[in-house]
């Protein structure tokens, strides 16, 4: 059951990159080229850019997974018995 | 009338953004600084924990209006401040993820370097926006086509960075502020003398940048040619003298709304100054994307001014809500944020 965690983000990708490449050449249906779409930006820009994404989302997608792994290890904790006193949201 | 009317809201919305995110950018950068041990930095974190995402709703709300309103100036606007724009992304990143996990980490260096990614995340975007800003009053070198022929360090001229200074210690006194409505004791006495440090510094950067505009924009044509619109940088030098006089009296959330007024007019000086430009160009004043020649169809222009005039009331409605319900200090029992 638990490797099954993983097949909805791997559809929801799957899906999305589907939509994406289906779509070319155009990046508007019918209506605009992908290759009209393209901004007057530097080509070093754009490819520094792109590094900076792939390293980002790297380095927070590794902190996300330990804090994920890290929860999942210690167990769901016993449920508070602090109700919402003042209202407010429930997070503590 | 109907770009007008988008240009103003266009404007007000800007001014809200800076005078909301304004003071958690300014807190987050000053966190070293006024944060003596764990406990103080925890009091930090809660005094913009539930406020500060809501904040940046009015950033979202400014560039959709670009976008919206004024296609062709967000289009030129994006693809000129790349890399500018792209800093400020990523260190708003940062910023976001090190609110949400720090409090989720235990070790003492992991709380740290997520502190640090709160510090320079909270650093950049408020000196890069005032550089921005600065250099859209001042002019980019955009040609008749849009395109861009700079790099970021064009935007780094002496005007940009007196623009970036500006914006900069406005927010590090404004998060002073802040953080004296929402905390107690030693903390409060650190901010309360932070604010009242900076606040000299400040008023000797802001009769630079004042005097400096006269000679690197236009934006003084517009006041010159309608003498009531100076109650507008009136209004802001009042709000500077204001805060100073109200730091004196211990008088925190006054001094607080007087450095609002003073973020809010200062803004609303550069953009009426720029009116009925949105992006001038220094190359050529033939190139300058107005109000006129980057807005949408009036069609466009007619359903979104509805739209707006519905959703900005509510938001206005629930995020003072959210204000008001946190207005007294919060324990980390009360957010959740910075435990354990």
């Amino acid at each position: 059951m638990i490797y099954a965690i993983p097949l909805p983000y791997i559809a929801n990708l799957a899906g999305w990159t589907l939509a994406e490449v289906g779509r070319q050449p155009w990046i508007v249906y019918g209506l605009m080229k992908t290759s009209d779409a393209v901004s007057p930006i530097a080509t070093s820009q754009v490819a520094i850019s792109l590094a900076a994404f792939v390293i980002v989302y790297t380095l927070l997608g590794i902190a996300a997974f330990s804090l994920v792994f890290k929860h999942a290890r210690k167990g769901p904790e016993p449920a508070p018995v602090k109700a919402v006193e003042k209202g407010g949201p429930a997070n503590a | 009338m109907l770009e007008t009317t988008w240009f103003i809201l266009w404007g007000i919305l800007w001014a809200v953004y800076f005078m909301l995110d304004g003071y958690d950018l300014g807190l987050g950068a000053l966190l070293p600084v006024l944060a003596k041990d764990d406990s103080d930095r925890r009091a930090i974190y809660n005094a913009v924990g539930p406020f500060w995402d809501g904040n940046e709703v009015w950033l979202l709300t400014a560039g959709a209006v670009t976008f919206a309103a004024f296609p062709t100036t967000y289009a030129v606007m994006f693809s000129s401040l790349y890399s500018a724009l792209m800093l400020i992304l990523f260190a708003l990143i940062f910023r976001g993820v090190a609110i949400g996990y720090r409090e989720e980490v235990e070790s003492p260096a992991a709380k740290a370097m997520w502190d640090w990614c709160m510090v320079i995340g909270s650093f950049v975007p408020a000196l890069l926006f005032g550089v921005a800003f600065a250099n859209i009053f001042r002019g980019i070198p955009i040609d008749a086509n849009g395109v861009y022929h700079g790099t970021l360090l064009t935007l780094l001229n002496s005007y940009g960075l007196a623009g970036g200074a500006l914006f900069l210690l406005l927010f590090l006194v404004h998060g002073s502020l802040w953080l004296t409505t929402k905390s107690e004791g030693k903390l409060q006495a650190r901010a309360a003398s932070m604010a009242s440090k900076l606040w000299p510094a400040l008023l000797v950067v802001a009769v630079i940048f004042l005097v400096a505009t006269a000679f690197a924009t236009r934006l003084y044509d517009n006041y010159l040619g309608n003498p009531v619109l100076f109650i507008i940088p009136t209004a802001a030098v009042a709000g500077l003298v204001m805060t100073r006089a109200f730091i004196a009296k211990k008088a925190w959330w006054k001094a607080w709304f007087a450095s609002s007024l003073t973020i809010v007019s200062a803004t609303l000086f550069g953009v009426v100054g720029l009116f009925p430009n949105l992006l001038p160009s220094s190359m050529n004043p033939h190139y300058n994307l107005t109000i006129h020649n980057s807005a949408s169809s009036p069609l466009t222009l007619k359903i979104m001014l509805g739209v707006a005039l519905t959703f900005v009331p509510i938001i206005i409605i629930y995020q003072t809500w959210v204000h008001y319900f946190f207005r007294e200090q919060l324990s980390d029992e009360d957010t959740g944020y910075g435990k354990g």
